[in-house]
């Protein structure tokens, strides 16, 4: 029975901040700001959702920017899952299966590069894509995302690797594949699952960062966190549309996370057992 | 297949030559987004400007509480990513100090700036050069609602804090008003706004000429303990205070649940006349003077904020000609029609048909001689973080006033260091 209470108590702990972003972005400010605060709203709207997806008299600049701003939110999250993924992989498997000069080594750098924090490294990278002409390009997030990303996916990925028997690799050897095509043909098919868990977790990443995007963009590839952030003035926050802004930006995370949720299950139990 | 593709290529070359013929002159002004942006006011100006003299306006928009974050980096790598910036009062010590920003005396000229309020130029200028030309005249008022004073009996407003608390409390108990006010005191910004406007209403400072911290004098000590006391004493001030921004604040005024505004800014009592957003429409008055701890002293806040030009920018010169466009007489009047900010220069105070608009500027004069701006010392930010990090205690009774002034005191000596 207290398993029962306890799951019931996390699934609240879970939902509930998201009931009241959807409530809230239904809600009319007067009505959200009311004291004591109900869940259910009098006055339901969908003005702040009307608002951002088609405009008005009175729509601001960042709502106005809105679907510009999700399409640069869906370019650079999936180029850099689908990038990470094809490099991520292939270096994992490497680190996995292959014993070389400084693995050891590198495999460690690789994990310090997550250690460092990063305002620490804002401005030499702001610098350097200044440089390169890479300011406010899609380009520039992608490669900045990319060095957190992958490193990231490079660890986890090992982990589902080391989960599939080197000798079905062999099999596929001496059938004559090379370890290229033993990698794609066998071991990838293998590790899909594992594949699929890490790509949702790197859109997750690339989908929601903010300093990077923030300081590395100006108007014509600002991303999604960034824009919510400016549903704001001088004197405070506007909530029903932080909030529209919210729900509509946790959707395509959602979708993706449903639409493979059948290999996420497996990709998550997947990693945990080496074989 | 080679007709989609002859397409495909006529069009590419079309966007080409699209693209050339937009590139002409483009600046770049980065701003923090502002009550007027609502309307979408600047955008308009800059498309306006645009028109006249076709220079692109390409307009950089930031949430309030990062634009820096933003701009600073930048500003620290040498970009030229922006022409024109939006900087604040408390700023331009530290600009000033790192020669960010090009002097503006040679652009703007002595007959430029000579209308202009005098304040505002002395605010956005250091080591003798103006760095800013103010396009956002944010000065605080005390504004009150006259019906809830009415309904409990009350003539006029109050001149003291101690008159605010009788008043308060006559009209709480009379239950016209739920509480006689309520602050934006969540930690941030406007939490050490509030603290520098107190330590003035109580005849102190925070810090002194040289800049160095006079948070422990007697001034700021009892400013601190008033605040403290009007959450845990009085119990005049709504609790929420400690979570609500300024907003929140404005829209608990706009219901009409509390009687006082101490630190209002012009706009709002353009919201408070308009039925949309206002349940107080022309209940609202501008009182003869801030509160102060005596009828003597009074103390209201400057909060400004100004274009400049980063020494980086490519295009001084339009970057120039966009700030006297935003910032000119004509222009400026517009902006005070359309969104209720105050102008910045001196003649507009006296425009027939704006003073039918707002006739509380008449009290501009008497209210101009409380105005104090932001402590200006180039690690203003970090003072700010440990000052509302203390108030902050103070005001949750986690330490007391006392202990709070001394951790403060420790903390902004050591960044002074």
């Amino acid at each position: 029975m207290l398993i029962y209470a306890l799951v019931v108590l996390i699934f609240l702990f879970t939902v509930a901040p998201f009931c009241w972003l959807i409530i809230s972005s239904i809600s009319i400010k007067t009505e959200l700001l009311s004291v004591p605060p109900h869940w259910i709203p009098k006055n339901p709207t969908l003005r702040s959702y009307k608002e951002i997806i088609f405009g008005g008299v009175r729509t601001t600049r960042a709502a106005r920017y809105f679907k510009q701003a999700v399409g640069n939110s869906i370019i650079v999250a999936g180029s850099v899952t689908a990038l990470c993924l094809v490099i991520g992989s292939v270096a994992s498997y490497s680190f996995t299966r292959l014993r070389f000069r400084g693995r050891r080594s590198l495999l460690l750098m690789i994990l310090a590069t997550q250690m460092i924090p990063a305002v620490g490294i804002i401005i030499p990278i702001y610098v350097i894509m200044m440089n390169l002409h890479l300011l406010d390009t899609h380009l520039g997030l992608f490669v900045t995302y990319s060095s957190f990303v992958l490193p990231l996916m490079i660890w986890i990925m090992m982990g589902y690797f080391q989960t599939i028997p080197i000798d079905i690799e062999d099999a596929a050897r001496m059938d004559g594949c090379s370890r290229l095509g033993a990698l794609v043909r066998v071991v990838l098919p293998l590790a899909a699952p594992g594949l699929a868990a890490t790509g949702i977790f790197a859109f997750i990443v690339a989908w929601n960062e903010f300093f990077f995007a923030l300081i590395l963009t100006e108007t014509a590839t600002k991303t999604l966190p960034v824009l919510i952030s400016e549903f704001s003035t001088k004197f405070g926050a506007d909530y029903v549309m932080m909030s529209t802004g919210g729900v509509l930006a946790s959707l395509p995370p959602v979708i993706l996370a449903l639409t493979f949720q059948r290999f996420i299950i497996k990709g998550l139990t997947g990693g945990a057992i080496k074989g | 297949m080679k007709k989609a593709l002859s397409i495909l290529l006529v069009g590419l070359i079309a966007s080409l030559f699209g693209s050339i013929a937009l590139a002409g002159t483009e600046i770049t002004v980065i701003m923090p987004d502002h009550e007027a942006d609502i309307l979408g006011y600047f955008e308009q100006k800059a498309l306006s400007f645009e028109k006249k003299t076709g220079t692109k306006v390409n307009i950089v928009s930031a949430s309030w509480d990062r634009v820096a974050d933003k701009l600073l980096p930048a500003l620290a790598a040498g970009s030229s990513a922006y022409d024109v910036c939006e900087f604040d009062n408390c700023w331009v010590a530290q600009f000033a100090e790192t020669e960010w920003l090009l002097p503006l005396d040679d652009y703007a000229g002595v007959e430029y700036v000579e209308d202009m309020l005098p304040a505002l130029n002395s605010l956005f200028s250091a080591r003798g050069h103006l760095y800013g030309v103010t396009w956002n005249n944010d000065m605080r008022f005390f504004m009150y609602n006259t019906r809830i004073l009415e309904d409990a009996g009350i003539t006029g407003p109050p001149l003291t804090w101690n008159e605010l608390i009788e008043q308060s409390r006559r009209l709480m108990a009379a239950g016209t008003a739920k509480y006689g006010f309520i602050e934006g005191w969540e930690m941030g910004q406007a939490l050490a706004n509030a603290q520098t406007v107190f330590a003035h209403s109580f005849g102190g400072r925070l810090l002194d000429e040289k800049g160095n911290p006079t948070l422990d004098s007697s001034e700021c000590v009892a400013a601190l303990q008033f605040m403290v006391d009007l959450l845990h004493k009085y119990n005049i001030i709504n609790p929420a205070s400690l979570t609500s921004s300024q907003e929140v604040s404005q829209n608990v005024f706009l219901r009409g649940d509390t009687a006082f505004f101490p630190q209002a800014w012009p706009g709002l009592y353009s919201y408070s006349r308009s039925s949309d957003v206002s349940n107080i429409v022309g209940e609202v008055e501008v009182a003869p003077k801030p509160l102060g701890v005596t009828k003597d002293i009074g103390a209201a806040l400057s909060l400004p904020e100004a274009l400049a030009i980063p020494k980086t920018s490519r295009h001084p010169d339009e970057a120039w000609a966009f700030i006297q466009f935003i910032s000119n007489k004509k222009t400026n009047k517009a902006q005070s029609l359309a969104i209720g900010s105050l102008p910045i220069w001196t003649e507009l105070f006296n425009d027939p048909e704006l003073l039918r608009l707002y006739p509380y500027w008449k009290q501009f004069g008497q209210q101009a001689k409380y105005l104090h701006g932001l402590p200006q010392v180039t690690w203003y930010s970090e003072f700010s973080r440990v000052c509302q990090v203390e108030t902050m205690n103070a005001l949750t009774q986690v330490k007391t006033v006392e202990e709070a002034t001394r951790d403060m005191m420790k903390a902004v000596e050591a960044i002074e260091k």
